[in-house]
């Protein structure tokens, strides 16, 4: 039955056994070790099933196409209708009951006795190889499917196989790695502890570890071979200190400790403020309605960045206001009642699509904004779309590549017009969607109090600011040494539309790729950011950091980093000032 | 089982794209319909499963190919009338 060669060779310890990793979650846990080995080699190490056992092994594998089918059919009634994705989810499921590959399963545990996990894999990889080799690109792409279903089948009957996933309730996992995702199904499970043989202790899975309080050690080597399964370990997370079958007196020292370290952790769902209570909104930004739930788990605040312009390269046609609907409705019902920002179709630039005029200067071009405005067809039927899946009140409109105030009031014409036509058709919607701009201009920005008094919310796009202030193409080798979003040029028109912002009461946020460099997060917050959007695996990290910052130690900063004539005098301010942050918080 | 003919029919890949994730996918539902067993022959004498989106998938035919479609059991006439039209009908796509 057993097909892990690790687990069963060792016995529990005589003797207490002390093992050196790096504290990666501080606080002390003590439980019983459940290792995990990696599928692979589940996989690879496989004894031959008994004959009288393998009808019981087909069942297995049965069971759990029967729950793979199951989870297609439940994605296929909640898919959007658009364009071919219910034909491509129908395609999954008749290849994972495509007769070749059942039959070639079936045989593969009846006459080789193989374990149904090594029959799945081993079937599907025949015919993944055979089609990576294929000359035809659209049947080597068909093995991504392919491997998608093989994997999801492996992980079901290693799921299903009670020693593969024991009780983790009150356990210490010890693992070779592990993900942020792991990590959070684990604590969701009851796990106290953990313990792996690799990752850095910036890594995301040791950041949501910390966010949940869970003590964690890492980077003990060979940990999952040295520790026996189900033998009772002490995980020192402050020290980086694993302890084997404690012997009496170190269990009772450890037990005392971890009684007076009780603290009680915050979630990861907690909204955060910094060090002296300014409360900043951590937001996730998104393409698409499955990112939801991801972004959710990982704690954003809501959704500050829909990009629905990847609706278009994902469909490769217009879609239709009814594909629309549904396609933001899903995004704006799963974050529900959390805020949804749907920015309007950003194409042009880097995102072309069908029946966009070739420029010489794309950059400098038809884009964003100016091209809804040129095509205010498409742009009417996506605000329809828009204005008709706010009706949960939790929609807001972003709009970007904003240079001129006339594109705003045009822009808000357009919106009432849809509004007129949804009243004259009695179909609800929220009246006071929010609308908000990009400040990704220079334009924007030095004419942000004449924007702020038409819109509720700035959105700063950092990547195309700079691009646009220090006339540097982002994607750019040749100028990358130009491009940094950190230039004092940027600083200060940032500084200017913030002061413009907070004078007239509209949000500020950002949702550039500034706002995951974590060693500007304090200068952005003196600089007057309330809000970061940023993917959904950055958000930890970034709540774990805005809990340090101190506003008045931010505010000194910003003055300081104004006064810089070039970017390497702010980084060099910053890392400066991280350093000296560090020192005082190892004090604490 | 009834006594088993056979029967054999030229089919043509009518639409631009060929028969690619929608059609097979189509080609596959239709055929899973019918008792018979349904095959499709490529020029090579590569023969199929129709009733398997892997096999049909695999058949790679561009627009214009010429198939053999092969049907043998108790509603063989059936089946082979109802997929021949499926083809000429090139998968409801562009021609």
């Amino acid at each position: 039955m057993e097909s892990d060669p690790g687990g069963s060779a060792y016995r529990l310890l005589p003797f207490q056994l002390r093992l050196q990793g790096s504290a990666a979650s501080r606080g002390i846990a003590i439980g019983k070790a459940v290792v995990l080995s990696a599928p692979h080699v589940r996989l690879l190490h496989w004894r031959s099933i008994a004959p009288a056992e393998r009808d019981h092994e087909i069942k297995r594998y049965q069971d759990a196409q029967r729950q793979l089918l199951e989870s297609i059919r439940a994605s296929l009634a909640s898919a959007p209708t658009i364009g071919d994705t219910h034909a491509i989810i129908e395609s999954y499921e008749m290849i994972a009951t495509d007769p070749l590959i059942v039959d070639s399963i079936i045989a593969r545990i009846a006459t080789e006795g193989m374990p149904a996990e090594v029959a799945v894999s081993t079937a599907y990889d025949a015919h993944i190889h055979a089609l990576a080799e294929s000359n035809d690109p659209f049947l080597r792409e068909r093995r991504f499917e392919l491997e998608n279903l093989r994997r999801k089948l492996v992980a079901l009957l290693l799921s299903s196989d009670k020693s593969a996933l024991p009780e983790v309730r009150n356990a210490i996992i010890v693992a070779p790695s592990l993900l942020a995702s792991d990590v959070l199904h684990y604590h969701s499970r009851g796990v106290q502890g953990f313990i792996t043989e690799i990752g850095g202790i910036t890594s995301h899975a040791c950041i949501v570890a910390r966010t949940l309080g869970l003590p964690a050690v890492i980077g003990v080597r060979s940990a999952t071979t040295i520790i026996p399964d189900g033998a009772e370990v002490i995980v020192d997370g402050s020290r980086g200190i694993v302890i084997v079958e404690p012997d009496a007196p170190t269990r009772v020292h450890y037990t005392t400790l971890q009684q007076e370290q009780q603290i009680a952790p915050p979630t990861i769902s907690q909204p955060v403020t910094t060090a002296d209570g300014l409360p900043i909104a951590v937001y996730a930004s998104v393409d698409t309605p499955d990112d939801i739930p991801v972004a959710l788990s990982h704690g954003a605040d809501g959704i500050g960045l829909v990009r629905t312009e990847m609706l278009l390269v994902r469909v490769q046609h217009f879609p239709s206001e009814q594909e629309q609907f549904l396609w933001y409705s899903a995004i704006a019902e799963r974050a529900y009642p959390k805020v949804v920002t749907l920015r309007v179709f950003d194409v042009g630039s880097d995102k072309i699509i069908h029946g966009m005029p070739d420029e010489a200067n794309p950059a400098l071009g038809l884009r964003g904004l100016r091209f809804l405005l040129h095509r205010k067809d498409l742009f009417r039927t996506q605000l329809r779309a828009i204005l008709r899946a706010s009706v949960h009140r939790n929609v807001r409109i972003l709009l970007p590549m904003v240079t001129s105030v006339d594109e705003l009031t045009a822009t808000r014409d357009l919106i009432e017009a849809v509004k007129a036509e949804l009243n004259a058709e009695q179909i609800p919607y929220d009246e006071h969607v929010p609308v908000g701009i990009m400040i990704e201009t220079p334009a924007a920005a030095l004419l942000a109090e004449h924007f702020a008094e038409n819109v509720r919310f700035f959105s700063i796009g950092t990547n195309d600011l700079t691009q646009y202030t220090l006339a540097a193409d982002r994607t750019s080798d040749l100028v990358a040494h130009i491009f940094d979003q950190l230039n004092p040029a940027v600083l200060r028109l940032l500084q200017y539309a913030a002061s413009a912002a907070r004078s007239r009461g509209v949000e500020l946020e950002l949702c550039g790729d500034l706002a995951t460099f974590l060693m500007a997060t304090d200068l952005l917050i003196g600089i007057g950011i309330g809000a970061f959007s940023v993917a959904p695996s950055y958000i930890p990290a970034l709540k774990e950091r805005i809990r340090t910052i101190r506003y008045n130690h931010a505010l000194s900063l910003v003055e300081q980093a104004l006064q810089k004539s070039h970017s390497a005098e702010v980084h060099a301010l910053l890392e400066q000032h991280s350093q000296r942050s560090s020192h005082q918080s190892q004090k604490l | 089982m009834t006594e088993c003919t056979m029967i054999e029919r030229p089919v043509v890949v009518r639409n631009r794209a060929g028969i690619h994730t929608r059609p097979a996918a189509m080609i596959v539902k239709l055929a899973a319909q019918y008792k018979s067993d349904i095959y499709l022959e490529s020029e090579d004498h590569t023969r199929i499963n129709a009733k398997s989106i892997i096999g049909v998938m695999t058949l790679a035919a561009a627009q214009g190919t010429v198939l053999k479609l092969i049907v043998s059991g108790p509603d063989e006439e059936d089946a082979a009338q109802a997929l021949a039209e499926l083809f000429d009908s090139g998968f409801g796509e562009p021609i």
